[in-house]
This record gives structure tokens, C-alpha cells and sequence, in this order.
């Protein structure tokens, strides 16, 4: 009877699994209630995903592999063609770019006349999408730049078309990047036709954004083009949002239903650019 | 006072720590998969349907406190709240634990079922703690995931199946 018998300990399969539950919610409330409403643990998060960016890396590289195989099989008749037309497009762009030299001195000397803070061009960090969460309601994606890089919280994020979101989280080298369209998002912009301001919110879905608050006697058409204002000193003024697609004027609504369609390629992008955020005013 | 030896086949406390790990961590890696925005909403939680499969096979390594961790990991690899998906993993695998005897002399076209209404524990819990932190999500095509995790299940069981060493106890 010296040797204790391993089937005659006192509690031989450790805690129940009802207290264990307990334990572990109230571990799970802490924690929840330490990340969500004190932002205690983004020291944590950062440090993982130091470690969690070459893991991303990683895994996306047999796909990677394969896109470049096929990339490096295009037939010669293909490259030909997309050669014509971007040597095409490059003299359309030659042209425009001799045009927007002479506006530009033009508007300089405006500005100057009229005492207005000179735009300058907009210092920026292209970056790569390297994972999207798994959690489809939630419109964001990590991208492979981060406070390394000089990324800053609250900057722009655009596409080669339009705004595309903003950084909501920075870590050492890589960021998050909410979309336009995330229900918790909202942009003011400013419409190009007019100059009026109204704020365009996000809906949770890729397709189209909603533009609320706008009184029935607004001057608003179907295919109006919407721009950032610049007020609101995080987004840069005068980059395209989205395109006016449709106005549900009902009577008996107090506002005007406007749903618009983004400009940017919101899901079809790979490469973004992030915009410096420079505090205006 | 002796304890008589067990009749009858005995069930292999342990083993295949290697495979259970190596499952684990291709099961998280699965999920970090980039995957094209369309499709996103049916995208299963491989996590989740392996470590269920290891707590029905291997209810001694793979208990509520691993499910609490690893979930712990998706969070951190999600951008999700920390303990979101942590709490999830531990509920389901709790309630799992009920039936685990049961689930364990079961044929895996019959497991799917009750996996189902394990993966359709923890969205809900996912749900419910993303509504109280102030999340607002339009949740019906959320738990779409759930059936296509259930489709998952019985390839991943036939998978895993033929992965774990095969020890079968000598005839007395």
C-alpha cells in the first residue's frame, strides 16, 4: 500500500469541466473587457504579429508560385497587344500630363494671388494585402506595411482609381486596413458637380455605400461623381470615393435614399498605396 | 486491493502527439489561407472541426483549456477581440464533452450532425460577443460557414483517420 495507485488519486481527472468553463469564461471576460475598452493588449497583438507576418508570408507562397508560372507563360501575341495599347495610353497620359503642368502653374499663381496654402503632392508607402480575416462582416485586411515602414494610424489608404479605407491599427510591420464599405465607417466628401458637402457612410457591403442626410431639394443626378472634402483633416481633399448610382427620393422619408458605387476596386486589389497622414490645419 | 485487468479492447489513452500537433497547426494555417472576398462568408474554421476531432479521439490531450488557447491564437492571427474566439472554442469544446463517449463510437456521417451543432456553439458565442462589444453584422449568412464546416467534416475525419498511428491492443 506504499505506492499510491494512479486510479485511487483524490481528483484524478483534475478540475471539472463545468469550473474549468467558469475559469476560462472569466479569463475570456478580462481579457475582452482589458483589449476591447482599454486597448491594454495591442502591445501583445504587435509583438505577435512581428511574429505572424512571415507565417502569412509563408503560407501564401505556393499560391504566389503559381501566379508567376502563369504569368510567365502569356503568350506572345498577348504581351504584343497589351504593348500597343499601353503605348496608347501613354501618349493619351503625355498629353493630360502637359495639360495638368499648365493648370497647375496656372492654379499656383491663382493661389498665391489669393493667399491659399499651396497643395503639395502627397508623400506615400505602397504596400501589399497579405491576409484577410476570416470574419466576412467585417470589411478590413492586413496589408505588409507598418510603423517600420512609417505607417501611422488614421491615414488614407487608395487604390489606382479611388480612396480605398483607412489604417485602424498599426503594428511593427504590417497594418490593419478598414474598407470604405464597413458598416462603422464614414467619409466626408464633397460633391464634384456641386461643392456640396454630405457625409457617405459604409454598409457592410462590397457594392455600394449610402449617402445620408441629404435634404429631397439637394441637386443631386445618378452617375455624380463623389470626392473627399478634406474636412475632416485625416483624408487628403479631392480623391474620388465613389460614383452616385441611384436616388430613392420617397415621400414619405425625410431624406433623400442615395446609394453610391465606390470607385476604387475594393475587393480586386492586391497592391495599395498608403498616404502619409499629414494633420491639416 | 487489486484492480482486475480491463476486458476487452482498451482505448489507447495516448498517442500520435506528433500528428495531433502537426494537425493542429495545418488546421490554424488553413485558416490564415488568403481566400477571394466573394467566397470569404464560406470559409469553414479548420481549427475548430480538427481540434473537435481531437477532442472526440483524444479527450485527454485536447481539452477545454487547449480549445481556450488556440483560440486565443485565432484571435491574435484574426484581429478579432483577444477571447472572442477563445471563449467560442471553449464552450463548444465543453459541450462536446458531454457526448464524447458517445460521439467516439459513432460513424463519422453521423458525427457531422452533432459536429454542426458544435461549430453552430461557437459562432453563436462569436456573435453574441461581437454584438455586446458594439459590432453590428447582418448574422444570417454568417452561419453559412457552419453547414460548409459540417461538409468539411467527413474528409478531414477520413484524413485524419488514416494520419493517427493505428495501435490496436493485442488479443488477450
Amino acid at each position: 500500500m506504499a505506492v499510491a495507485h494512479p486510479h485511487l488519486a483524490l481528483f484524478p481527472h483534475g478540475l471539472n469541466a463545468g469550473a474549468k468553463l467558469l475559469i476560462y469564461l472569466v479569463l475570456s471576460i478580462v481579457l475582452l473587457t482589458l483589449d476591447s475598452h482599454y486597448r491594454a493588449l495591442d502591445r501583445v497583438r504587435g509583438g505577435f504579429n512581428l511574429l505572424l507576418v512571415p507565417i502569412e508570408q509563408g503560407v501564401q507562397a505556393p499560391w504566389l508560385a503559381w501566379r508567376t508560372m502563369d504569368a510567365f507563360f502569356v503568350r506572345q501575341a498577348e504581351l504584343v497587344q497589351e504593348n500597343h495599347a499601353l503605348r496608347a495610353q501613354s501618349i493619351a497620359w503625355d498629353l493630360e500630363r502637359q495639360h495638368n503642368h499648365q493648370l497647375e502653374q496656372e492654379n499656383r499663381t491663382l493661389r498665391a494671388l489669393l493667399g491659399l496654402r499651396a497643395r503639395v503632392m502627397l508623400p506615400s508607402t505602397s504596400a501589399e494585402i497579405i491576409a484577410i480575416p476570416r470574419d466576412p462582416w467585417r470589411r478590413l485586411f492586413t496589408v505588409d506595411a507598418g510603423s517600420i515602414q512609417g505607417i501611422q494610424g488614421g491615414s488614407a489608404v487608395i487604390d489606382a482609381q479611388g480612396l480605398l479605407g483607412q489604417v485602424t491599427r498599426v503594428y511593427p510591420a504590417a497594418s490593419e486596413i478598414t474598407l470604405l464599405t464597413d458598416k462603422e465607417q464614414a467619409v466626408p466628401i464633397t460633391i464634384a458637380r456641386t461643392g456640396q458637402h454630405a457625409i457617405l457612410f459604409g454598409t457592410g457591403s462590397d457594392d455600394y455605400l449610402e449617402l445620408r442626410y441629404l435634404p429631397h431639394s439637394t441637386d443631386i443626378r445618378n452617375g455624380d461623381l463623389l470626392v473627399t472634402s478634406g474636412l475632416d483633416g485625416l483624408y487628403p481633399p479631392g480623391l474620388p470615393v465613389a460614383r452616385i448610382q441611384h436616388i430613392n427620393a420617397g415621400a414619405g422619408q425625410e431624406f433623400d435614399n442615395v446609394i453610391c458605387r465606390p470607385v476604387a476596386a475594393i475587393d480586386r486589389n492586391r497592391q495599395v498605396l498608403i498616404i502619409h497622414h499629414t494633420p491639416v490645419r | 486491493m487489486a484492480f482486475p485487468p480491463p476486458k476487452g479492447p482498451a482505448i489507447p489513452i495516448r498517442h500520435s502527439s506528433i500528428v495531433l500537433a502537426l494537425s493542429l497547426l495545418s488546421g490554424w494555417l488553413f485558416n490564415l489561407l488568403p481566400w477571394q472576398v466573394d467566397w470569404l462568408w464560406l470559409r469553414p474554421d479548420f481549427l475548430l472541426l480538427t481540434l473537435v476531432y481531437w477532442a472526440i479521439y483524444q479527450p485527454t490531450a485536447i481539452g477545454i483549456g487547449a480549445a481556450w488557447w488556440l483560440g486565443l491564437l485565432e484571435d491574435l492571427s484574426d484581429g478579432a477581440h483577444l477571447g472572442q474566439h477563445a471563449l467560442g472554442y471553449a464552450v463548444s469544446i465543453y459541450i462536446l464533452g458531454h457526448f464524447q463517449r458517445r460521439l467516439y463510437n459513432f460513424p463519422p456521417w453521423q458525427q457531422a450532425l452533432p459536429v454542426l451543432t458544435f461549430l453552430l456553439a461557437e459562432q453563436i458565442i462569436d456573435v453574441l460577443v461581437a454584438t455586446f462589444l458594439g459590432d453590428t453584422r447582418n448574422a444570417p449568412r454568417y452561419f453559412v460557414s457552419v453547414l460548409s464546416g459540417a461538409l468539411c467534416w467527413f474528409p478531414l475525419w477520413v484524413l485524419l483517420h488514416r494520419l493517427r498511428t493505428p495501435t490496436q491492443p493485442a488479443p488477450q
